[in-house]
C-alpha cells in the first residue's frame, strides 16, 4: 500500500472515529441526565425529611442530604452547606444559586432542571415549615416530570445519536474519497 | 458596646449593621438594639434611648441616624435563624427567638392566623434584640426577704413591667440557691429550671450558656405546664425556677408543684401588686397562696431596682426608701 492510500485510510478512520465518538458523547449525556435528576430527587427527599421531622438546621440538613448521594447533586448540597457553615453573610439563596451555577457545566442537566433548582433556592430556609415543604414538593414534582421525559428521550434518542454519529462520519469519509 | 456582648450578638447582625454598632464607643450600657425597615437604628441604654449615626456615634436627630434597610432586616433574620426559619415555627408563633447567650429577639411582621390563633409569622419588618446579662449578686437584695427559717426559699413571684430585670434576678437566684448562702442559713439546694423560651439559661445550640449553677437541671424549650411536672417527677428538685407565668394552664401546673412541696420562683408581667391581683392567672395563684412572697422590680433607680416585697397576705415587708433592700450592683459591673 502506498503512502497516499495509507493517509487516506488514516483520515477515514479519524473522521469516522471522531464522528462516532461525538455521537457516543451526545448519547451518554442523554443517558446521564435521568440519573442526575434521580440523585437530585433522592437528596431533596432527605432534605425534606430533615426539614419536616428532624427540624434540622439548614446547613446540617444540606450536608446530610449531600452525603446520601453521589455525583453533581452531592457537590451542590455540600457546597451550599459549606458556605452556610462558614456564615459569611451570603445567605442560603445566594449560596445555593452559586452552587447551581458552579456545578452546571459539569452536569447533563437541562436549563429547565436548573430553573427548578434555582426557584427552590430562592426561598430555601426562609419561611415556615409548611411553606418549605410545599416548595420542596414543587421542585421534586418538576424534577420527577423532567426525569420521566429524560428517560423517554434517552431510550429513543441515545441510539439515534450513536448511529447518526457513525453514519455521519462514514458519509463524510465517502464524500471526501 | 461591651466586648463580650459584641462577640455574641454582632455575628448575628447584617454586615452593614455590624459596622455601625462596632463603631459605637463608650456611653451607658446597652439594654436593647431595635431595627425596623426604613427606621433609624435605635439602641436603648440604661441612660435612655439613642440613635446611631452610620459611623456609630450616638445622635439625637433620627434624620442623621443610620436608616435600616429591608436587606439589613432580611439578612439579620437569616443569620439569627441559621437560614432555618422552618426550625423555629413554635418561637415565631410567639414572635420571638433566642440567640445563644440568652439574648431574646422580639419580631414583628405579618401574622398568619389559622383557627383563630397565630399560625406563622412572615414578612418580618422589625426586630428588638434584648441583651441578656448576668449580674452576679443581682439576688443579694432579695434573698434575705425570701429565705425561710428552714433555709429554703419561700415560693416567690417576681413582677415588673418589661425590661426591669425579672429574668436577670431569677437567673441569679437560681445560681445563688444552688451554691448556697451559708451566711443566710441556706445550704446548697437542688434547683431545677423550666426554661421555656431559653432566656434563663441562654441555651440553644449547645445547652445553657449562662451560669445557673454548675449542676442545676435545666429543661429547655418545654412549655411550663408540662415542664414543671416533668422536672419535679424526673429530677426531684427542692426549688423550681420558671419565667413569665401567664397562661391559664400554668396555674394548675404551679399549684400542683406547690402541693408537692417544691418551692417555686417565678416571674410575671405586672406593674404593681394591684395589677397582678386583677390579672386572672396571677389572681388565682395569689389567692391560692401558691406564693408566699411578691417581689416588685422597677426602674426607678435603673433596671433591677427592688421596689417592694410583700408577704402572702399582701403586707408590705419592704418598700424602697424604707427598708434595707435596694438596687442590685450596677449593670456595668456585669461584664468586662
Amino acid at each position: 500500500m502506498d503512502l497516499r492510500a495509507s493517509l487516506k485510510l488514516l483520515a477515514v478512520v479519524l473522521v469516522v472515529g471522531g464522528a462516532a465518538a461525538a455521537g457516543q458523547a451526545a448519547a451518554a449525556r442523554l443517558r446521564r441526565r435521568p440519573r442526575e435528576l434521580r440523585q437530585l430527587q433522592t437528596a431533596l427527599h432527605v432534605l425534606r425529611t430533615e426539614v419536616d421531622w428532624g427540624m434540622t438546621l439548614l446547613p446540617e440538613a444540606l450536608a446530610r442530604a449531600g452525603r446520601c448521594v453521589a455525583g453533581p447533586a452531592a457537590e451542590l448540597f455540600a457546597a451550599t452547606a459549606r458556605v452556610l457553615t462558614v456564615g459569611d453573610g451570603r445567605g442560603a439563596a445566594r449560596a445555593w444559586q452559586q452552587a447551581v451555577e458552579e456545578i452546571g457545566p459539569a452536569t447533563s442537566l437541562a436549563p429547565e432542571d436548573r430553573e427548578a433548582l434555582l426557584a427552590l433556592g430562592a426561598c430555601l430556609g426562609a419561611s415556615h415549615r409548611e411553606d418549605q415543604l410545599r416548595h420542596l414538593d414543587l421542585c421534586l414534582e418538576r424534577l420527577a416530570r423532567a426525569e420521566v421525559e429524560a428517560r423517554e428521550r434517552a431510550a429513543t434518542e441515545a441510539r439515534l445519536y450513536q448511529q447518526l454519529g457513525l453514519l455521519g462520519g462514514l458519509l463524510v469519509a465517502l464524500l471526501a474519497l | 458596646m461591651e466586648a463580650a456582648l459584641a462577640r455574641e450578638v454582632l455575628a448575628f447582625l447584617a454586615p452593614s449593621l455590624r459596622r455601625v454598632l462596632a463603631g459605637a464607643k463608650g456611653g451607658a450600657p446597652w439594654l436593647e438594639v431595635r431595627l425596623g425597615i426604613g427606621r433609624p437604628l435605635l439602641v436603648v441604654t440604661a441612660a435612655g434611648d439613642a440613635f446611631l449615626a452610620p459611623d456609630g456615634r450616638a445622635v439625637t436627630d433620627p434624620e442623621r441616624a443610620y436608616q435600616v434597610t429591608e436587606d439589613d432586616v432580611r439578612r439579620t433574620v437569616e443569620l439569627m435563624s441559621g437560614s432555618s426559619l422552618y426550625a423555629l415555627d413554635e418561637e415565631l408563633r410567639q414572635a420571638f427567638l433566642t440567640l445563644p447567650g440568652g439574648h431574646r429577639v422580639g419580631l414583628c411582621g405579618r401574622v398568619v392566623v389559622r383557627g383563630g390563633s397565630a399560625y406563622a409569622l412572615r414578612d418580618i419588618v422589625s426586630l428588638n434584640v434584648r441583651l441578656a446579662r448576668q449580674v452576679p449578686g443581682a439576688a443579694d437584695a432579695v434573698l434575705p426577704w425570701i429565705l425561710g427559717e428552714d433555709g429554703l426559699p419561700v415560693s416567690t413571684l417576681v413582677i415588673s413591667p418589661p425590661g426591669a430585670g425579672k429574668t436577670t434576678l431569677l437567673r441569679d437566684l437560681a445560681r445563688q440557691l444552688f451554691r448556697g448562702r451559708p451566711d443566710l442559713g441556706c445550704p446548697g439546694l437542688r434547683v431545677g429550671v423550666v426554661d421555656e423560651r431559653l432566656e434563663l439559661g441562654g441555651g440553644g445550640r449547645g445547652g445553657p450558656a449562662l451560669d445557673l449553677g454548675p449542676r442545676t437541671d435545666v429543661l429547655e424549650g418545654c412549655p411550663k405546664a408540662a415542664g414543671l411536672v416533668l422536672l419535679v417527677r424526673a429530677m426531684g428538685p427542692q426549688v423550681v425556677v420558671t419565667d413569665e407565668v401567664g397562661r391559664p394552664e400554668d396555674v394548675e401546673a404551679l399549684r400542683d408543684a406547690a402541693r408537692m412541696g417544691v418551692r417555686l420562683l417565678a416571674s410575671a408581667h405586672a406593674g404593681s401588686a394591684a395589677e397582678a391581683a386583677v390579672r386572672p392567672v396571677l389572681r388565682d395563684l395569689l389567692a391560692d397562696g401558691c406564693f408566699g412572697r411578691l417581689v416588685r422590680l422597677g426602674c426607678s433607680r435603673g433596671p433591677g431596682t427592688v421596689e417592694e416585697v410583700r408577704d402572702a397576705s399582701g403586707g408590705v415587708l419592704y418598700r424602697r426608701g424604707e427598708g434595707r433592700a435596694g438596687r442590685w450592683p450596677a449593670w456595668t459591673c456585669a461584664r468586662p
